[in-house]
């Protein structure tokens, strides 16, 4: 598998505190890939210098082996990363219809943005997202009188709206029953087998376990163990990080 | 299902606006022209406070821009009719004034209060230019703007010289006006600048550029102001310093908040109400007109926050359906 994403030596510092130390990461084409470690790791971090919103202090983020690292967020954005926030963060003045709109609006000209009629492709295709997302009866209700679990869904179904190809999740089932977890984590099966590369950042080691193949620990803003879920489980090196051991 | 719902309101709209010069007679009609022409002002400082979120405290320097470069063209230009080229130098010159301070301004993300606050200071320093340079006329500002002519062709037009025909003529750039605010609202283009009031960062990790669409939205913005004020320069017959004051820059943002912030049609309700009321109560109220006027503001304002049509649409539609409808939303089935 050749990598889709790759970090170079990658280091960013705020001030004295390090928090990502020269990373070399990377993810293959397709993969299912979790990234874990205690607070204070350097997982949001690593998604803000990927997405743009952090410039690295040193080091590259290569992206379908082109450097990226030195674009704006949204140029970033548009050759294919998309990324769902930690805390919901979708449009609350906006209908559930819209919200998703604005998300596959993006990849029209902008000389389309000024037409009056939205293509019929643009609206099937926010049909089959809010499908995806079981939001389908909720289109014209207003985002902000969603449930929270909803609102993740949501966000996950704009981001995908967006038609990324790598998809970055942040803690996606944080404040979910776990009826919302077991089918969150049906989703983002569903998604990595239609060849979505993800990377999601989790907590809840059960979590993990239904969802990834290989896990990546980081700590201090560096690589600490990568392997089988079964292997990151049993090794001491994170087991004692998680207990602050080290 | 709304169209038929609006359809009651729509002709009485049309009714009362196309019958009032018949019974109002010439200084209310001519009151009602020049609302008109505010009303447009003010639609257009709405589609930036109400659609981008952003409020332009100077939005009067585009006006001013626009009244000023056609009373120039008047005065300057020998030999044809220069009216055509000032209406299209009216919008061209403050969109492009806009796309400038856009560049410098939303580019390094300057927004908020503090885009606020440089408008304000923009504006300043072009009343200070308009009043110190005697070419521009100084003080007195420029006389003898002509009148509306409907021009055809070269030596063949038709002027405007009764206040009614004034009025039928502002009435129907108001409406055009008002269908194209309308449609940049409702185009996926109003759709994406909704978000991105809403929630700027989000719409860029949507890959949207977004201190380039504010900047369109601003250059649109002050396109229109700057017709206004070439309206205005047609309409008065002169232009003077305090077109780009900040007493003008207010009360723009005054009849905005009144009629319904982020609602097009308040921008003409709350220009037009609040000029009638002035003119009505200063006839008999010389000294403290004004001060009714600002109660009446404060009154509005404190009790209806979505001013006069918000608050209407509120009471006819109430939430989630008084969202701001785009364009999508009519394929979402609504």
């Amino acid at each position: 598998m050749s990598p889709i994403l790759e970090t170079k030596s990658l280091t960013k510092r705020f001030g004295g505190l390090t928090a990502t130390n020269n990373l070399d990461f990377s993810v293959g084409a397709g993969e299912l890939r979790c990234l874990v470690g205690p607070n204070g790791a350097g997982k949001t971090t690593l998604f803000n210098l990927i997405t743009g919103k952090e410039k690295p202090t040193a080091g590259e983020v290569h992206f379908m082996g082109e450097s990226i690292s030195h674009l704006p967020v949204h140029e970033i954005t548009r050759r294919g990363i998309g990324r769902k926030f930690q805390v919901p963060n979708v449009y609350e003045s906006l209908t559930v219809y819209q919200n998703v709109a604005v998300a596959v609006q993006h990849l029209l000209p902008t000389a389309a943005l000024f037409g009056t009629r939205v293509a019929a492709e643009v609206g099937n295709r926010i049909g089959a997202v809010l499908h995806d997302v079981s939001l389908s009866d909720k289109r014209a209700m207003a985002a902000a009188y969603l449930s929270h679990g909803e609102k993740q869904w949501l966000e996950i179904g704009m981001v995908l709206a967006s038609a990324p190809r790598l998809l970055l999740l942040d803690e996606p089932t944080a404040g979910m029953t776990s009826e919302e977890t077991k089918k969150t984590v049906r989703l983002i099966r569903d998604l990595s087998a239609r060849q979505l590369t993800i990377l999601v950042i989790g907590h809840d080691m059960q979590f993990i376990r239904a969802i990834a193949h290989k896990v990546t620990v980081l700590h201090k803003g560096q690589i600490a163990a990568e392997g089988d879920v079964g292997e990151i489980e049993t090794n001491r090196l994170v087991r004692d990080i998680y207990l602050g051991k080290r | 299902m709304r169209a038929t719902r609006g359809l009651p309101v729509l002709a009485a709209g049309a009714l009362i606006t196309l019958g009032l010069p018949l019974i109002a007679g010439k200084y209310y009609t001519e009151l009602l022209s020049q609302a008109l022409i505010f009303g447009i002002f003010a639609m257009s400082l709405d589609l930036m406070w109400g659609y981008a979120g952003v409020l332009n405290f100077g939005h009067a320097a585009y006006f001013g821009l626009g009244g000023y470069l056609v009373a120039l063209l008047a005065r300057e230009v020998r030999g044809f009719d220069p009216s055509y080229l000032g209406y299209a130098l009216s919008v061209l010159a403050p969109a492009g004034l806009a796309g400038a301070l856009g560049y410098f301004l939303f580019y390094s993300h300057v927004t908020g209060v503090y885009f606020t606050i440089i408008t304000l200071v923009v504006t300043m320093i072009f009343q200070l230019i308009v009043s110190d340079w005697y070419w521009l006329g100084g003080m007195n500002g420029l006389l003898g703007v002509p009148g509306f002519v409907l021009r055809v062709w070269p030596g063949l037009g038709w002027e405007l010289d009764s206040e009614v025909e004034v009025y039928y003529l502002l009435l129907s750039v108001s409406v055009l006006c008002y269908l194209f605010c309308r449609h940049v609202v409702r185009s996926p283009f109003g759709l994406v600048m909704a978000a991105i009031k809403d929630n700027p960062e989000r719409t860029e990790f949507f890959g949207y550029d977004t201190a380039y669409l504010t900047t369109i939205m601003s250059m649109i913005s002050a396109g229109l102001a700057g017709l206004s004020g070439a309206l205005y320069a047609h309409f008065s017959g002169f232009v003077s310093p305090p077109l780009f004051g900040l007493n003008f820059s207010t009360d723009v943002i005054v009849w905005v908040a009144v009629g319904g912030r982020g609602t097009l049609v308040g921008a003409f309700v709350g220009a037009v109400l609040v000029n009638l009321l002035k003119a009505i109560i200063s006839d008999f109220l010389e000294v403290l007109w004004l001060l009714i006027v600002g109660a009446f503001f404060i009154v509005t304002v404190f009790f209806f926050p979505d001013g006069i049509v918000g608050t209407l649409r509120k009471l006819r539609w109430p939430a989630p359906r008084s969202l701001p409808r785009a364009a999508s939303m009519r394929e979402g089935g609504v």
